[in-house]
């Protein structure tokens, strides 16, 4: 079944997804749990509109952009291997100049 | 060892977000009133303008000053902020719409932060006199508040809960911000020349924020305030350490990242954020659902290599995500520099305020560069002369310098041959090696980008038009002058 959760943009990161800060989304059904590795793959081909090297870096997010799931910082919950759960909260903001 | 406890702090902390959120707090607010307690240079009761862009670190700056002047504080901070917001919208060339979107939202938040306030422009900073002026008349309007209230609101508007006057006057600065575009369009015309003129991103980047800087300056004098503080994060500085040293400002590199900038002997720029890097404060203002408005810059959406500064900014964000402790190590290492202020007025280059680094020795690379340029631009130089028949083609270097300096010296005295050239008021062009001589070495790779040097702001010309009076006069004088050894 699909799993809905919300992903958010700030710092200047949603000038690469339309310019809208909070979409709601529902990742397609998989076989196996969603991590934030299969997130970013999804999104990479799915959401993001322009520039996918500004965001998007080998197979992680571009040095400067701070990942949050739950207001927390992804690098204490397993950073690419966090599983996703339903109605997670996954912020992404740029700390860079200018976005 | 501070990260390493805040390390355990954040795992301590995750187990229960709650309390983690609770520790930061604590955390943030200690190191940000260290940064201030620590130097011990803002004075109880002091004018302090706050220099808010609306970006993630200004809000957070903000944001935390409220916090210390609240009641609730422990230890309340004690000094009169005033906040300042410079409308850069016109460097990136925003849309009529965005730019008015961006104003209404950074309107509100200043107005919603209690505090006095004032809304600029980047082109005002061309035209420091139009900025008295229009400084003047906000002030009678504070003259005027002066009396009637407390003497706390001495600015152009004052805090919302205060009643009627108060909504009179936000009313009045509505209308001023909706207004401020329509202004000062002349100022904003020849700062897009002037900009425009300039090749580089980098050379941009540069040159706005000298002008930045300068309305800061005039603006604090203006208003009385003593000090001025910004929201730069440790990142942002150590991003800003490099990039200084690799446009050739190494000289100033030091005064840009201090926590204290005295290039200016009357004015202090402080950053009490240095000490927080981009995620601390990212992480504070999701925290505290801080809404930060968007500011694009020159660089937004651009490639890696759009900018010096930009790419810097790449280079040191990508080393820290692989080593978390580089920027504190760019910083402390920054911290060791220092570079001997100046406090001659005439050692300080024209347009960036920062020390002159351009006076070395013979077998310097500066020296070098010069010596390159005048070989290969003599053909035209020697051209020139003879037309004017003041000099033989045989000239050396150093003679014709001297006498190029001595020739423009003659166009700036008016005419006139008793010395009162003090008194002129025409503003003469003043030739490009005089313009060049008043600028760092930074500005003046800025100033050789533009098409004509003498395009450059007027506050710039003014002081070299100055300075050359000053040279002039003190030639003339010269035999009278005792020697002070």
């Amino acid at each position: 079944m699909p799993l809905p959760i919300c992903i958010e943009f700030g710092g200047g990161a949603e000038l690469l997804f339309g310019k809208v800060k909070t979409h709601e989304v529902n990742l397609p059904d998989k076989e196996a749990s969603w991590t934030i590795k299969d997130l970013l793959t999804w999104m990479k081909d799915n959401m993001l509109k322009e520039r996918p090297e500004l965001f998007i870096q080998g197979e992680t997010v571009r040095p400067g952009i701070l990942v949050l799931v739950n207001d927390a910082d992804w690098e204490l919950m397993g950073e690419l291997a966090y599983n996703i759960q339903e109605n997670d909260r996954i912020v992404f903001i740029s700390t860079l100049h200018g976005g | 060892m501070r990260r390493r406890m805040m390390r355990r702090l954040l795992r301590v902390c995750a187990v229960c977000l709650k309390e983690f959120l609770g520790c930061f707090q604590v955390y943030v607010t200690h190191k940000f009133r260290a940064a201030i307690g620590k130097t011990k240079l803002v004075r109880d009761g002091e004018k302090v303008l706050v220099g808010i862009s609306g970006g993630p670190s200004s809000c957070a700056l903000l944001h935390l000053i409220q916090e210390g002047l609240s009641q609730r504080a422990h230890k309340k901070l004690r000094f009169k902020p005033g906040l300042i917001f410079i409308d850069e919208g016109q460097v990136v060339g925003q849309s009529l719409e965005e730019h008015k979107v961006t104003l209404t939202r950074i309107h509100s938040l200043l107005r919603q932060s209690g505090f006095p306030y004032h809304l600029c422009q980047l082109a005002d900073s061309l035209d420091l006199e139009r900025v008295k002026t229009l400084n003047a008349c906000q002030s009678n309007h504070s003259a005027v508040n002066k009396i009637n209230q407390s003497a706390m609101d001495i600015n152009t508007c004052s805090n919302p809960v205060e009643g009627d006057k108060g909504d009179v006057e936000i009313s009045g600065q509505d209308e001023n911000c909706c207004d401020l575009i329509e202004m000062n369009r002349e100022a904003e015309k020849l700062f897009a020349a002037q900009l425009g003129s300039i090749r580089s991103i980098s050379g941009k980047e540069d040159f706005v924020r000298a002008l930045r800087h300068r309305l800061l300056l005039e603006f604090a004098r203006q208003h009385g305030y003593s000090k001025v503080m910004l929201g730069n994060t440790g990142s942002q500085l150590a991003v800003r350490l490099l990039t200084d040293i690799s446009t050739g400002r190494g000289m100033q590199a030091a005064l840009e990242t201090a926590f204290a900038d005295r290039r200016n002997t009357d004015m202090m720029f402080l950053r009490p954020l240095r000490d927080f890097s981009s995620k601390e404060i990212a992480m504070y203002n999701n925290l505290h659902r801080l809404e930060c408005v968007f500011i694009p810059s020159l660089t937004t959406m651009g490639d890696v290599g759009a900018s010096i500064e930009h790419l810097t900014e790449a280079f040191v964000t990508g080393l820290q995500a692989e080593y978390p402790s580089t920027v504190s190590n760019i910083m402390r290492t920054g911290e060791k520099l220092d570079s001997s202020s100046a406090v001659d007025l005439e050692s300080h280059c024209a347009l960036c305020q920062g020390p002159l680094d351009t006076d070395v020795g013979m077998s310097s690379a500066l020296a070098a560069l010069r010596f390159s340029l005048e070989i290969s631009t003599m053909g035209k130089t020697n051209g020139e002369r003879c037309i004017k028949g003041d000099n033989s083609v045989n000239n050396t270097n150093d003679e014709l310098c001297s006498n190029g300096v001595n020739y423009d010296a003659k166009v700036e005295c008016c005419g006139k041959s008793d010395g009162s050239c003090r008194s002129s008021t025409q503003l003469s062009v003043p030739d490009e090696g005089l313009v060049l001589q008043t600028l760092c070495y930074g500005c003046r790779i800025v100033a050789m980008e533009m098409d004509d040097v003498n395009s450059l702001p007027e506050f710039v010309m003014k002081d070299v038009a100055w300075r050359n009076r000053r040279s002039v006069m003190k030639a003339e004088i010269q035999d009278f002058l005792l020697d002070d050894r």
